[in-house]
């Protein structure tokens, strides 16, 4: 397995623990009671903590990894040549960012459906909340499944 | 016009006594590349595709055949 299809199931497992986490955290700061103006801080929250925690993650894997084959190997050439972004990385990387469009519209759109079916500003926000969630997955996702099947 | 495109990296790889990861340090990418390409996974880049070319001292039409389906 390489140091790039571990970084993906590392993210993926980062990315379910944190959507999990987050709505956990929010329902006990009363998610029913939110207004519109709790909803658009919580966003923003989200949606920082999720980018900058996916960051310091990929950082401390990168250095983890790279300690660990150091010690192995004791070879700076090995230690640079595993842990690199190569040309199938990248195409790997592009494919697997085709699906997250798809599911932000789908959280956004379902979200519109609740509303114009009478469901609450709660359902709408939480609608688009599973559409962000499903986006991250997918990435992670296919990102392990180029990496094993076809990349 | 259908097919796929074969190659003979594996066998050129064996002939000259290399592992999969001595190539991928030859030309810059990771031995899972490598192993994908040889198994027919993956397509190369032009670049790659030429450097592993150079690596053996053949034209990429050696390594890299387009075969059509029947």
């Amino acid at each position: 397995m390489s140091y790039t299809e571990r970084r993906s199931i590392f993210g993926l497992l980062y990315t379910i623990g944190f959507v999990i986490g987050f709505y956990q955290f929010m329902v006990t700061q009363g998610l029913n009671q939110f207004s519109l103006q709790d909803w658009g801080i919580w966003y923003l929250i989200f949606f920082g903590s999720l980018v900058i925690g996916r960051v310091v993650f990929t950082v401390v894997h990168v250095v983890i990894e790279a300690i660990v084959i150091a010690i192995k190997t004791n070879d700076e050439a090995r230690v640079n040549a595993e842990i690199q972004d190569d040309e199938r990385t990248k195409m790997i990387d592009l494919k697997s960012t085709v699906h997250i469009g798809t599911f932000l519209i789908i959280g956004f759109v379902g979200g519109l459906l609740i509303l114009a079916f009478g469901g609450s500003i709660q359902n709408f926000f939480l609608a688009m909340y599973v559409g962000v969630a499903l986006a991250g997955i997918s990435y992670d996702g296919l990102a392990i499944f180029y990496h094993r099947m076809r990349g | 016009m259908k097919g796929s495109v074969k190659n003979t990296l594996k066998t050129y790889r064996v002939m000259a006594e290399m592992t999969q990861e001595t190539l991928a340090l030859r030309v810059g990418v990771s031995r899972q590349t490598i192993n994908a390409i040889e198994q027919g996974k993956y397509l190369p880049s032009l670049e790659l595709a030429l450097k592993l070319g150079k690596v053996f001292k053949v034209p990429i039409e050696t390594l890299f055949t387009f075969e059509e389906a029947s």
